[in-house]
Protein backbone atom coordinates (compact mmCIF):
# COMPACT_ATOMS: atom_id res chain seq x y z
CA UNK A 1 0.00 0.00 0.00
CA UNK A 2 1.14 3.52 -0.52
CA UNK A 3 1.20 5.64 2.62
CA UNK A 4 -2.13 7.35 2.02
CA UNK A 5 -4.15 4.15 1.81
CA UNK A 6 -2.64 2.81 5.02
CA UNK A 7 -4.28 5.64 6.94
CA UNK A 8 -7.64 5.52 8.60
CA UNK A 9 -10.42 7.89 7.60
CA UNK A 10 -9.81 10.29 10.48
CA UNK A 11 -6.09 10.47 9.74
CA UNK A 12 -6.74 11.13 6.05
CA UNK A 13 -9.25 13.82 7.02
CA UNK A 14 -6.55 15.44 9.15
CA UNK A 15 -4.18 15.56 6.19
CA UNK A 16 -6.84 17.23 4.08
CA UNK A 17 -7.70 19.73 6.77
CA UNK A 18 -4.06 20.72 7.15
CA UNK A 19 -3.69 20.80 3.34
CA UNK A 20 -0.89 18.21 3.54
CA UNK A 21 -2.69 16.11 0.93
CA UNK A 22 -5.49 16.81 -1.51
CA UNK A 23 -8.67 14.92 -2.24
CA UNK A 24 -7.22 14.13 -5.67
CA UNK A 25 -4.17 12.62 -3.93
CA UNK A 26 -6.44 10.39 -1.85
CA UNK A 27 -8.58 9.26 -4.76
CA UNK A 28 -5.58 8.59 -6.99
CA UNK A 29 -3.90 6.58 -4.23
CA UNK A 30 -7.07 4.56 -3.63
CA UNK A 31 -7.56 3.86 -7.33
CA UNK A 32 -3.92 2.77 -7.72
CA UNK A 33 -4.38 0.55 -4.68
CA UNK A 34 -7.51 -0.93 -6.24
CA UNK A 35 -5.49 -1.69 -9.38
CA UNK A 36 -3.10 -3.74 -7.27
CA UNK A 37 -5.66 -5.55 -5.10
CA UNK A 38 -8.70 -6.06 -7.28
CA UNK A 39 -7.39 -8.90 -9.45
CA UNK A 40 -7.03 -10.91 -6.23
CA UNK A 41 -10.02 -9.84 -4.13
CA UNK A 42 -12.59 -8.48 -6.63
CA UNK A 43 -14.28 -6.35 -3.99
CA UNK A 44 -15.73 -3.82 -6.42
CA UNK A 45 -18.76 -4.48 -8.58
CA UNK A 46 -18.35 -1.17 -10.40
CA UNK A 47 -15.57 1.41 -10.37
CA UNK A 48 -16.28 5.13 -10.70
CA UNK A 49 -12.80 6.41 -11.44
CA UNK A 50 -13.77 9.37 -13.60
CA UNK A 51 -16.60 10.69 -11.45
CA UNK A 52 -14.52 10.14 -8.30
CA UNK A 53 -11.65 12.21 -9.70
CA UNK A 54 -14.05 14.93 -10.82
CA UNK A 55 -15.62 15.02 -7.35
CA UNK A 56 -12.15 15.15 -5.80
CA UNK A 57 -11.22 18.18 -7.90
CA UNK A 58 -14.43 19.89 -6.82
CA UNK A 59 -13.74 19.02 -3.18
CA UNK A 60 -10.25 20.48 -3.45
CA UNK A 61 -11.63 23.66 -4.96
CA UNK A 62 -13.98 24.05 -1.98
CA UNK A 63 -11.12 23.43 0.44
CA UNK A 64 -9.01 26.03 -1.35
CA UNK A 65 -11.89 28.48 -0.90
CA UNK A 66 -11.99 27.71 2.82
CA UNK A 67 -15.30 25.83 2.64
CA UNK A 68 -14.57 22.56 4.41
CA UNK A 69 -17.78 20.63 4.99
CA UNK A 70 -16.47 18.44 7.80
CA UNK A 71 -14.36 15.35 8.40
CA UNK A 72 -15.71 13.50 5.36
CA UNK A 73 -14.82 16.32 2.96
CA UNK A 74 -12.73 14.78 0.17
CA UNK A 75 -12.80 11.24 1.64
CA UNK A 76 -13.26 8.36 -0.84
CA UNK A 77 -15.78 5.71 0.21
CA UNK A 78 -17.50 2.75 -1.40
CA UNK A 79 -21.22 1.99 -1.51
CA UNK A 80 -22.64 -1.53 -1.42
CA UNK A 81 -24.20 -2.45 -4.73
CA UNK A 82 -27.60 -2.63 -3.11
CA UNK A 83 -27.78 1.13 -2.67
CA UNK A 84 -28.62 3.72 -5.35
CA UNK A 85 -25.89 6.10 -6.45
CA UNK A 86 -27.14 8.39 -9.22
CA UNK A 87 -25.56 7.59 -12.55
CA UNK A 88 -23.89 4.37 -11.41
CA UNK A 89 -25.05 0.78 -11.98
CA UNK A 90 -27.24 -0.70 -9.23
CA UNK A 91 -27.40 -4.39 -10.01
CA UNK A 92 -27.58 -5.88 -6.49
CA UNK A 93 -25.01 -8.42 -7.58
CA UNK A 94 -27.57 -10.06 -9.85
CA UNK A 95 -28.10 -10.66 -13.55
CA UNK A 96 -31.77 -9.95 -12.77
CA UNK A 97 -30.88 -6.26 -12.61
CA UNK A 98 -28.07 -6.27 -15.17
CA UNK A 99 -27.76 -2.86 -16.80
CA UNK A 100 -29.88 -1.06 -14.21
CA UNK A 101 -28.53 2.43 -13.53
CA UNK A 102 -29.74 4.44 -10.53
CA UNK A 103 -31.58 7.65 -11.37
CA UNK A 104 -31.05 9.32 -8.01
CA UNK A 105 -29.04 8.91 -4.85
CA UNK A 106 -30.31 6.92 -1.89
CA UNK A 107 -30.95 9.10 1.14
CA UNK A 108 -27.78 7.93 2.89
CA UNK A 109 -25.71 8.63 -0.22
CA UNK A 110 -27.20 12.13 -0.38
CA UNK A 111 -26.07 12.64 3.19
CA UNK A 112 -22.58 11.35 2.39
CA UNK A 113 -22.25 13.69 -0.57
CA UNK A 114 -23.54 16.64 1.45
CA UNK A 115 -20.78 15.86 3.95
CA UNK A 116 -18.23 15.96 1.13
CA UNK A 117 -17.52 12.24 0.74
CA UNK A 118 -16.54 10.92 -2.69
CA UNK A 119 -18.00 7.72 -4.16
CA UNK A 120 -15.10 5.57 -5.35
CA UNK A 121 -17.26 2.72 -6.60
CA UNK A 122 -19.88 0.10 -5.78
CA UNK A 123 -18.81 -2.63 -3.40
CA UNK A 124 -19.77 -6.17 -4.29
CA UNK A 125 -22.73 -7.74 -2.49
CA UNK A 126 -23.84 -11.33 -2.31
CA UNK A 127 -26.69 -11.45 -4.81
CA UNK A 128 -29.64 -9.44 -3.42
CA UNK A 129 -27.84 -9.56 -0.04
CA UNK A 130 -28.99 -13.14 0.39
CA UNK A 131 -25.85 -15.04 1.30
CA UNK A 132 -22.73 -15.11 3.37
CA UNK A 133 -19.75 -15.32 1.03
CA UNK A 134 -20.16 -12.75 -1.79
CA UNK A 135 -18.64 -14.49 -4.79
CA UNK A 136 -16.34 -13.75 -6.54
CA UNK A 137 -14.93 -11.45 -3.83
CA UNK A 138 -12.16 -12.90 -1.69
CA UNK A 139 -10.67 -12.18 1.72
CA UNK A 140 -7.50 -10.03 1.53
CA UNK A 141 -6.02 -11.83 4.55
CA UNK A 142 -6.08 -15.07 2.56
CA UNK A 143 -7.50 -14.97 -0.94
CA UNK A 144 -8.43 -18.64 -0.71
CA UNK A 145 -10.99 -17.68 1.94
CA UNK A 146 -14.37 -15.98 1.80
CA UNK A 147 -14.79 -12.35 2.86
CA UNK A 148 -18.17 -13.07 4.47
CA UNK A 149 -21.38 -11.45 3.40
CA UNK A 150 -23.56 -10.18 2.26
CA UNK A 151 -21.41 -7.01 2.38
CA UNK A 152 -18.30 -9.01 1.50
CA UNK A 153 -17.04 -6.47 -1.02
CA UNK A 154 -17.31 -3.71 1.57
CA UNK A 155 -15.33 -5.64 4.19
CA UNK A 156 -12.66 -6.93 1.82
CA UNK A 157 -12.23 -3.57 0.14
CA UNK A 158 -11.94 -1.51 3.31
CA UNK A 159 -9.46 -4.00 4.77
CA UNK A 160 -7.35 -3.75 1.61
CA UNK A 161 -7.49 0.05 1.56
CA UNK A 162 -10.11 0.53 -1.16
CA UNK A 163 -12.29 3.25 0.34
CA UNK A 164 -11.78 4.59 3.85
CA UNK A 165 -15.27 3.36 4.72
CA UNK A 166 -18.16 1.57 3.07
CA UNK A 167 -21.91 2.09 3.34
CA UNK A 168 -23.57 -1.31 3.51
CA UNK A 169 -26.59 -3.16 4.90
CA UNK A 170 -27.39 -5.72 7.59
CA UNK A 171 -30.53 -7.87 7.89
CA UNK A 172 -29.11 -10.76 9.91
CA UNK A 173 -25.41 -9.93 10.24
CA UNK A 174 -24.39 -8.69 6.79
CA UNK A 175 -22.35 -5.72 8.05
CA UNK A 176 -20.83 -7.40 11.09
CA UNK A 177 -19.92 -10.74 9.53
CA UNK A 178 -17.63 -9.32 6.81
CA UNK A 179 -16.27 -6.78 9.29
CA UNK A 180 -15.27 -9.67 11.55
CA UNK A 181 -13.75 -11.84 8.80
CA UNK A 182 -11.79 -8.93 7.30
CA UNK A 183 -10.50 -7.23 10.46
CA UNK A 184 -12.68 -4.10 10.28
CA UNK A 185 -15.13 -2.36 12.58
CA UNK A 186 -18.67 -2.86 11.31
CA UNK A 187 -21.68 -1.14 12.90
CA UNK A 188 -25.33 -2.01 12.44
CA UNK A 189 -27.14 0.85 14.15
CA UNK A 190 -30.65 0.79 15.58
CA UNK A 191 -33.30 -0.18 13.02
CA UNK A 192 -34.45 3.07 11.44
CA UNK A 193 -31.45 5.13 12.53
CA UNK A 194 -30.19 5.51 8.92
CA UNK A 195 -32.79 6.12 6.22
CA UNK A 196 -33.26 3.27 3.77
CA UNK A 197 -34.90 4.98 0.80
CA UNK A 198 -33.03 4.05 -2.36
CA UNK A 199 -31.95 0.67 -1.03
CA UNK A 200 -33.11 -2.70 -2.41
CA UNK A 201 -34.91 -4.46 0.45
CA UNK A 202 -34.08 -7.94 1.57
CA UNK A 203 -36.14 -8.54 4.72
CA UNK A 204 -37.67 -5.13 5.31
CA UNK A 205 -38.70 -5.70 8.89
CA UNK A 206 -35.02 -6.03 9.79
CA UNK A 207 -33.05 -4.28 7.00
CA UNK A 208 -30.67 -1.67 8.41
CA UNK A 209 -27.96 0.37 6.73
CA UNK A 210 -24.58 0.31 8.44
CA UNK A 211 -20.94 1.23 8.08
CA UNK A 212 -17.68 -0.69 7.77
CA UNK A 213 -14.42 1.17 8.38
CA UNK A 214 -11.05 0.51 9.97
CA UNK A 215 -11.65 1.98 13.42
CA UNK A 216 -14.45 2.89 15.78
CA UNK A 217 -13.73 6.58 15.21
CA UNK A 218 -13.92 6.18 11.43
CA UNK A 219 -17.28 4.42 11.74
CA UNK A 220 -18.55 7.13 14.11
CA UNK A 221 -17.60 9.91 11.71
CA UNK A 222 -19.60 8.28 8.90
CA UNK A 223 -22.54 7.46 11.16
CA UNK A 224 -22.69 11.06 12.37
CA UNK A 225 -22.93 12.24 8.76
CA UNK A 226 -25.72 9.93 7.61
CA UNK A 227 -27.88 9.06 10.64
CA UNK A 228 -31.18 10.85 11.13
CA UNK A 229 -34.68 11.11 9.75
CA UNK A 230 -35.35 10.16 6.13
CA UNK A 231 -38.56 11.71 4.79
CA UNK A 232 -38.82 8.96 2.16
CA UNK A 233 -38.57 6.10 4.68
CA UNK A 234 -41.57 5.59 6.99
CA UNK A 235 -39.51 3.36 9.27
CA UNK A 236 -36.81 5.94 9.90
CA UNK A 237 -36.57 7.24 13.46
CA UNK A 238 -37.87 10.83 13.49
CA UNK A 239 -35.55 12.16 16.18
CA UNK A 240 -32.13 13.57 15.22
CA UNK A 241 -28.96 11.57 15.87
CA UNK A 242 -26.70 12.93 18.60
CA UNK A 243 -23.12 12.72 17.25
CA UNK A 244 -21.10 9.77 18.49
CA UNK A 245 -17.55 10.81 17.57
CA UNK A 246 -17.09 13.48 20.29
CA UNK A 247 -17.73 10.92 23.05
CA UNK A 248 -15.64 8.06 21.74
CA UNK A 249 -12.82 8.43 24.26
CA UNK A 250 -15.20 8.40 27.24
CA UNK A 251 -14.30 4.77 27.87
CA UNK A 252 -16.16 2.03 29.69
CA UNK A 253 -15.14 2.65 33.30
CA UNK A 254 -18.12 2.08 35.56
CA UNK A 255 -20.18 0.27 32.93
CA UNK A 256 -21.64 -3.19 33.51
CA UNK A 257 -21.04 -5.43 30.53
CA UNK A 258 -22.80 -8.77 30.20
CA UNK A 259 -21.03 -11.71 28.57
CA UNK A 260 -23.51 -14.08 26.94
CA UNK A 261 -21.56 -17.24 27.71
CA UNK A 262 -23.85 -19.60 25.77
CA UNK A 263 -22.71 -18.12 22.44
CA UNK A 264 -19.38 -19.90 22.97
CA UNK A 265 -21.13 -23.31 22.98
CA UNK A 266 -19.50 -24.12 19.63
CA UNK A 267 -16.06 -22.61 19.05
CA UNK A 268 -12.61 -22.91 17.55
CA UNK A 269 -10.25 -22.66 20.50
CA UNK A 270 -7.87 -19.98 19.18
CA UNK A 271 -10.75 -17.74 18.11
CA UNK A 272 -12.38 -18.07 21.51
CA UNK A 273 -9.07 -17.34 23.27
CA UNK A 274 -8.61 -14.07 21.36
CA UNK A 275 -12.16 -13.01 22.21
CA UNK A 276 -11.82 -13.83 25.89
CA UNK A 277 -8.59 -11.80 26.01
CA UNK A 278 -10.50 -8.86 24.55
CA UNK A 279 -13.28 -9.22 27.11
CA UNK A 280 -10.55 -9.06 29.73
CA UNK A 281 -9.41 -5.77 28.20
CA UNK A 282 -12.85 -4.30 28.86
CA UNK A 283 -12.40 -5.22 32.51
CA UNK A 284 -8.90 -3.70 32.45
CA UNK A 285 -10.51 -0.50 31.16
CA UNK A 286 -12.73 -0.32 34.23
CA UNK A 287 -15.89 -2.13 33.19
CA UNK A 288 -17.49 -4.78 35.35
CA UNK A 289 -17.97 -7.89 33.23
CA UNK A 290 -20.65 -10.30 34.40
CA UNK A 291 -22.10 -13.45 32.88
CA UNK A 292 -25.68 -13.13 31.68
CA UNK A 293 -28.08 -15.37 29.85
CA UNK A 294 -30.79 -14.31 27.45
CA UNK A 295 -34.10 -15.79 28.58
CA UNK A 296 -36.20 -17.54 27.50
CA UNK A 297 -33.37 -19.56 26.02
CA UNK A 298 -35.86 -21.31 23.73
CA UNK A 299 -36.49 -18.05 21.87
CA UNK A 300 -32.76 -17.50 21.43
CA UNK A 301 -32.36 -21.06 20.13
CA UNK A 302 -35.28 -20.59 17.70
CA UNK A 303 -33.97 -17.28 16.35
CA UNK A 304 -31.78 -18.69 13.60
CA UNK A 305 -34.55 -20.63 11.79
CA UNK A 306 -37.03 -17.81 12.51
CA UNK A 307 -34.71 -15.24 10.94
CA UNK A 308 -34.47 -17.37 7.79
CA UNK A 309 -38.28 -17.72 7.70
CA UNK A 310 -38.84 -13.97 8.05
CA UNK A 311 -36.12 -12.97 5.60
CA UNK A 312 -37.10 -15.51 2.98
CA UNK A 313 -40.83 -14.76 3.18
CA UNK A 314 -40.29 -11.02 2.93
CA UNK A 315 -37.77 -11.40 0.11
CA UNK A 316 -40.11 -13.74 -1.76
CA UNK A 317 -42.87 -11.13 -1.54
CA UNK A 318 -40.56 -8.46 -2.95
CA UNK A 319 -39.21 -10.73 -5.71
CA UNK A 320 -42.63 -12.21 -6.49
CA UNK A 321 -42.84 -11.25 -10.15
CA UNK A 322 -39.27 -12.25 -10.93
CA UNK A 323 -38.86 -15.62 -9.22
CA UNK A 324 -40.44 -17.51 -12.10
CA UNK A 325 -40.15 -15.04 -14.97
CA UNK A 326 -36.45 -14.47 -14.41
CA UNK A 327 -35.67 -17.81 -12.85
CA UNK A 328 -32.54 -18.44 -14.89
CA UNK A 329 -31.00 -15.09 -14.03
CA UNK A 330 -30.68 -15.81 -10.31
CA UNK A 331 -27.78 -17.69 -8.80
CA UNK A 332 -28.88 -21.17 -7.81
CA UNK A 333 -28.27 -20.65 -4.09
CA UNK A 334 -30.05 -17.29 -3.95
CA UNK A 335 -33.09 -18.45 -5.91
CA UNK A 336 -33.38 -21.46 -3.63
CA UNK A 337 -33.30 -19.32 -0.48
CA UNK A 338 -35.75 -16.70 -1.77
CA UNK A 339 -38.07 -19.28 -3.33
CA UNK A 340 -38.09 -20.98 0.06
CA UNK A 341 -40.04 -17.95 1.27
CA UNK A 342 -42.99 -19.02 -0.87
CA UNK A 343 -43.12 -22.22 1.17
CA UNK A 344 -43.22 -20.47 4.56
CA UNK A 345 -46.85 -20.49 5.68
CA UNK A 346 -48.58 -17.43 7.10
CA UNK A 347 -48.83 -19.26 10.42
CA UNK A 348 -45.09 -19.96 10.42
CA UNK A 349 -44.36 -16.35 9.52
CA UNK A 350 -46.51 -15.08 12.38
CA UNK A 351 -44.97 -17.54 14.81
CA UNK A 352 -41.57 -16.18 13.79
CA UNK A 353 -42.86 -12.71 14.67
CA UNK A 354 -43.97 -14.07 18.04
CA UNK A 355 -40.44 -15.37 18.54
CA UNK A 356 -39.23 -11.87 17.64
CA UNK A 357 -41.37 -10.54 20.52
CA UNK A 358 -39.79 -13.01 22.94
CA UNK A 359 -36.27 -12.15 21.75
CA UNK A 360 -37.00 -8.45 22.23
CA UNK A 361 -38.18 -9.16 25.77
CA UNK A 362 -35.08 -11.27 26.44
CA UNK A 363 -32.77 -8.42 25.50
CA UNK A 364 -34.87 -5.91 27.45
CA UNK A 365 -34.56 -8.06 30.55
CA UNK A 366 -30.78 -8.35 30.13
CA UNK A 367 -30.41 -4.60 29.72
CA UNK A 368 -32.12 -4.04 33.07
CA UNK A 369 -28.98 -5.62 34.57
CA UNK A 370 -26.19 -4.40 32.27
CA UNK A 371 -25.31 -1.47 30.00
CA UNK A 372 -23.91 -3.52 27.12
CA UNK A 373 -23.69 -7.15 26.03
CA UNK A 374 -20.76 -8.91 24.39
CA UNK A 375 -20.68 -12.14 22.41
CA UNK A 376 -18.29 -13.51 19.81
CA UNK A 377 -18.90 -12.20 16.29
CA UNK A 378 -18.02 -15.63 14.95
CA UNK A 379 -16.49 -18.54 16.79
CA UNK A 380 -14.58 -19.59 13.67
CA UNK A 381 -12.19 -17.96 11.22
CA UNK A 382 -13.25 -17.15 7.66
CA UNK A 383 -13.85 -20.47 5.85
CA UNK A 384 -12.00 -21.44 2.71
CA UNK A 385 -13.98 -20.88 -0.48
CA UNK A 386 -14.41 -24.63 -0.95
CA UNK A 387 -15.32 -25.25 2.70
CA UNK A 388 -19.10 -25.70 3.01
CA UNK A 389 -19.08 -26.84 6.64
CA UNK A 390 -17.51 -25.08 9.61
CA UNK A 391 -15.79 -27.46 12.00
CA UNK A 392 -15.36 -26.38 15.61
CA UNK A 393 -13.02 -27.67 18.30
CA UNK A 394 -16.10 -27.84 20.54
CA UNK A 395 -19.63 -28.30 19.21
CA UNK A 396 -21.27 -29.81 16.14
CA UNK A 397 -20.21 -28.80 12.59
CA UNK A 398 -22.51 -26.28 10.91
CA UNK A 399 -23.02 -25.12 7.32
CA UNK A 400 -21.12 -21.88 6.74
CA UNK A 401 -24.26 -19.82 5.95
CA UNK A 402 -25.97 -20.24 9.35
CA UNK A 403 -22.56 -20.38 11.07
CA UNK A 404 -21.78 -16.95 9.65
CA UNK A 405 -24.75 -15.33 11.41
CA UNK A 406 -25.24 -17.70 14.36
CA UNK A 407 -23.98 -15.14 16.89
CA UNK A 408 -25.13 -12.02 15.03
CA UNK A 409 -28.75 -12.47 13.92
CA UNK A 410 -30.52 -12.15 17.27
CA UNK A 411 -30.09 -8.38 17.49
CA UNK A 412 -31.87 -7.89 14.17
CA UNK A 413 -35.07 -9.25 15.69
CA UNK A 414 -35.54 -6.28 18.07
CA UNK A 415 -33.47 -3.93 15.86
CA UNK A 416 -30.71 -3.25 18.37
CA UNK A 417 -27.42 -1.46 17.60
CA UNK A 418 -24.41 -3.78 17.48
CA UNK A 419 -20.94 -3.89 16.02
CA UNK A 420 -18.00 -6.16 15.43
CA UNK A 421 -14.57 -4.89 16.46
CA UNK A 422 -11.34 -6.72 15.56
CA UNK A 423 -9.43 -8.03 18.55
CA UNK A 424 -6.53 -9.97 17.02
CA UNK A 425 -5.59 -12.81 14.71
CA UNK A 426 -6.04 -16.58 14.85
CA UNK A 427 -3.99 -18.55 12.33
CA UNK A 428 -3.25 -15.21 10.64
CA UNK A 429 -6.96 -14.40 10.18
CA UNK A 430 -8.94 -11.64 11.93
CA UNK A 431 -11.16 -12.31 14.94
CA UNK A 432 -14.04 -10.04 15.96
CA UNK A 433 -15.87 -9.28 19.19
CA UNK A 434 -19.58 -8.45 19.05
CA UNK A 435 -20.83 -5.56 21.20
CA UNK A 436 -24.60 -4.99 21.58
CA UNK A 437 -26.47 -2.04 23.07
CA UNK A 438 -30.07 -1.03 23.78
CA UNK A 439 -31.96 1.05 21.18
CA UNK A 440 -30.17 4.26 20.12
CA UNK A 441 -27.03 3.39 22.12
CA UNK A 442 -24.73 3.62 19.10
CA UNK A 443 -22.34 5.87 20.98
CA UNK A 444 -22.05 3.44 23.85
CA UNK A 445 -21.22 0.44 21.63
CA UNK A 446 -18.70 2.56 19.74
CA UNK A 447 -17.10 3.66 23.04
CA UNK A 448 -16.68 0.02 24.02
CA UNK A 449 -15.19 -0.77 20.61
CA UNK A 450 -12.78 2.13 21.01
CA UNK A 451 -11.77 0.89 24.47
CA UNK A 452 -11.03 -2.57 23.04
CA UNK A 453 -9.14 -1.39 19.98
CA UNK A 454 -7.03 1.01 22.07
CA UNK A 455 -5.78 -1.97 24.09
CA UNK A 456 -5.91 -4.96 21.73
CA UNK A 457 -2.94 -3.95 19.58
CA UNK A 458 -4.70 -4.79 16.30
CA UNK A 459 -5.43 -1.25 15.09
CA UNK A 460 -3.23 -0.52 12.07
CA UNK A 461 -2.65 -4.20 11.28
CA UNK A 462 -3.14 -4.72 7.56
CA UNK A 463 -3.29 -7.68 5.20
CA UNK A 464 -0.23 -8.22 3.00
CA UNK A 465 -0.60 -6.95 -0.53
CA UNK A 466 -0.58 -9.75 -3.12
CA UNK A 467 2.70 -10.24 -5.00
CA UNK B 1 -23.35 -14.82 -11.91
CA UNK B 2 -19.82 -15.91 -12.56
CA UNK B 3 -17.85 -18.21 -10.31
CA UNK B 4 -20.94 -19.72 -8.74
CA UNK B 5 -19.74 -23.28 -9.12
CA UNK B 6 -18.70 -23.21 -5.47
CA UNK B 7 -22.36 -23.36 -4.46
CA UNK B 8 -23.46 -26.71 -3.10
CA UNK B 9 -26.54 -28.45 -4.47
CA UNK B 10 -28.52 -28.70 -1.26
CA UNK B 11 -32.19 -29.41 -0.63
CA UNK B 12 -34.85 -27.63 -2.66
CA UNK B 13 -36.88 -24.63 -1.42
CA UNK B 14 -39.86 -26.62 -0.16
CA UNK B 15 -37.62 -29.02 1.73
CA UNK B 16 -35.63 -26.13 3.18
CA UNK B 17 -38.80 -24.43 4.38
CA UNK B 18 -40.00 -27.70 5.92
CA UNK B 19 -36.67 -28.11 7.71
CA UNK B 20 -36.93 -24.61 9.18
CA UNK B 21 -40.51 -25.18 10.29
CA UNK B 22 -39.48 -28.43 11.95
CA UNK B 23 -36.59 -26.73 13.75
CA UNK B 24 -38.98 -24.13 15.17
CA UNK B 25 -41.63 -26.72 16.07
CA UNK B 26 -39.01 -28.76 17.92
CA UNK B 27 -38.49 -25.77 20.21
CA UNK B 28 -42.01 -24.31 20.20
CA UNK B 29 -44.65 -27.02 19.57
CA UNK B 30 -47.79 -25.83 17.71
CA UNK B 31 -49.91 -23.63 19.95
CA UNK B 32 -47.18 -22.94 22.48
CA UNK B 33 -46.75 -19.38 21.20
CA UNK B 34 -50.50 -18.63 21.27
CA UNK B 35 -50.27 -16.09 24.09
CA UNK B 36 -47.39 -14.13 22.54
CA UNK B 37 -48.31 -11.04 20.54
CA UNK B 38 -46.49 -11.02 17.16
CA UNK B 39 -44.01 -8.16 16.83
CA UNK B 40 -44.99 -7.35 13.26
CA UNK B 41 -44.05 -3.69 12.90
CA UNK B 42 -40.61 -3.08 14.28
CA UNK B 43 -40.31 0.22 16.11
CA UNK B 44 -37.34 -0.50 18.34
CA UNK B 45 -37.92 2.37 20.71
CA UNK B 46 -41.63 1.71 21.20
CA UNK B 47 -41.32 -2.06 21.41
CA UNK B 48 -38.46 -1.60 23.84
CA UNK B 49 -40.56 0.49 26.17
CA UNK B 50 -43.33 -2.08 25.96
CA UNK B 51 -40.90 -4.89 26.75
CA UNK B 52 -39.58 -3.01 29.77
CA UNK B 53 -43.04 -2.15 31.11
Amino acid sequence: MSGLVELGLAEAAGLLERREASAVDLVEAQLANADRWEPAIRSLAHRADDSALAAARAADAELAAGARRGPLHGIPVTIKDLVDVAGLPMEAGSRVLAGNVAARDAHAVERLREAGAIVLGKARTHEFAFGGFTPPARNPWDVERIPGGSSGGSGAGVAAGIGYASLCSDTAGSVRSPASFNGCVGLKPTYGRIGRSGVVPMGWTADTLGVIARSALDVALVLDAIAGPDPRDETSIPTPHAPSAPSLEDGVAGLRIGLVESFFAAAQADVEAAQRRAIGLLADAGATVVEVELEPRAAIDATLPAVFQLGAAEAAAWHADWLDARRDLYGEDVHRYIDMGRHVSAVEYLDAQRIRRLVSQAFAAAFREVDLLVTPSHTHVAPRVDEQMVVYDRGEPMHRDPAGIRCLCHVNMPGLPALSVPVGLARGLPVGLHVIGPPLAETLVLRAARAVEARAGFLGTRPTEPA
Amino acid sequence: MSERDDVDQGPGPAELAAQLAEQVRAIFPPGSLREVEPLVTLDPVRSWREAQA
